[in-house]
């Protein structure tokens, strides 16, 4: 998707300059909420303001609303079909494999000290033993980390 | 309806590092909320993989389609849409070039294994409702699924659609009728 925005802004159209488009992938990894939207959003916005941006979280957000409209209405129809059932009973192991490797990949490249390896297991035995939500964690992670930093502990 | 447009509201904010982060605040928001089963939004989660667009607009679209028809689709999308727009018109308006700072990193640095360590709790419980049979014992052939499509995720690194191709495939070996 973000190799898709770049290709098209930069390469073809020359809207946007490559470094500047560096820069707004980069940061549209780091902030909250969806990456595609916030690089579209922001793409549409270093380019036409904001009208800009809101023509390009809609064009962004519309194929995506159509298409699963339309998906649900048939996983409505036909989710208890043994045929279906049987290929989601599929499907559902591998939701889990996928997620598992990404915990995987992405503890490899988080998980690089001591405390990041702390955080990530007190906020695991938190979260699978109380029912805090998981916004709290998010929060007390953010608030956390800052303090590591800026007090040079991390 | 309002709710379900401030539950997807809230995921939009709180996603940090990608659709996966949102995975396990569906979970936790609509399963907790009764809208939805484990085993739906296991199924929301490969729809949302398998078709074209961002994971977290397709999750939200087939969890409003779900629960409340068409206007619940665009609410939850809506809902989850806007936090990300704001936040990125503000961020491109005022501090596109202070997000290098101690505070934005420091708290990256803080969330992103709290991120990581929530996409596992939602692993586990996902693994648990499709490994285990309801009687207790492992389901043996989404065992094989599971291990097949962890390896070669991690190993060959295919592409999740064609994982989850392979997934429903092998379902359908294991228990066609």
């Amino acid at each position: 998707m973000v190799a898709v925005i770049e290709r098209e802004f930069s390469g073809k159209k020359k809207w946007i300059d490559p470094d500047e488009m560096i820069d707004i992938i980069a940061v549209s990894q780091s902030l909250p909420g969806v990456i595609a939207i916030n690089g579209s959003v922001m793409t549409g916005y270093r380019i036409a303001g904001v009208a800009g941006a809101a023509v390009a979280a809609l064009g962004v957000t519309i194929p995506s609303l159509a298409v699963l409209m339309i998906v649900t209405l048939f996983y409505r129809q036909f989710r208890d079909n043994p045929w279906v059932n049987a290929a989601f009973k599929g499907l559902s192991a591998g939701v889990a494999a996928l997620l598992a490797s990404v915990v995987v990949r992405m503890g490899k490249r988080v998980l690089k000290d001591i405390w990041t390896v702390l955080f990530f297991g007190a906020a695991l035995v938190i979260s699978l033993y109380s029912g805090l939500h998981a916004i709290w964690l998010i929060l007390a992670g953010g608030v956390l980390g800052y303090a590591f930093k800026r007090g040079g502990v991390a | 309806m309002l709710r379900l447009f401030f539950i997807f509201f809230r995921i939009g904010l709180f996603s940090i590092g990608g659709g996966y982060a949102m995975i396990p605040l569906i979970q936790q928001d609509l399963v907790g909320a009764g809208y939805m089963t484990i085993t739906q939004v296991t199924d929301m989660v490969a729809i949302s993989q398998m078709t074209p667009g961002p994971i977290a607009v397709n999750a939200a679209t087939f969890a409003g389609m779900h629960t409340m028809g068409v206007a619940g689709a665009v609410v939850a999308t809506l809902g989850v849409v806007l936090p990300c727009a704001l936040i990125s018109v503000v961020v491109a308006r005022f501090f596109f070039s202070r997000m290098d700072s101690v505070l934005v990193q420091g708290a990256l640095y803080g969330m992103r294994p709290v991120v990581v360590s929530l996409i596992a709790g939602a692993m586990l419980t996902f693994a648990a409702s499709s490994l285990l049979m309801p009687g207790g014992g492992l389901e043996a052939g989404a065992a094989v699924i599971f291990a097949g499509v962890f390896t070669l995720a991690l190993v060959k690194e295919t592409s999740p659609a064609v994982l989850f191709l392979l997934s429903a495939l092998a379902g359908l070996a294991f228990y066609a009728p």
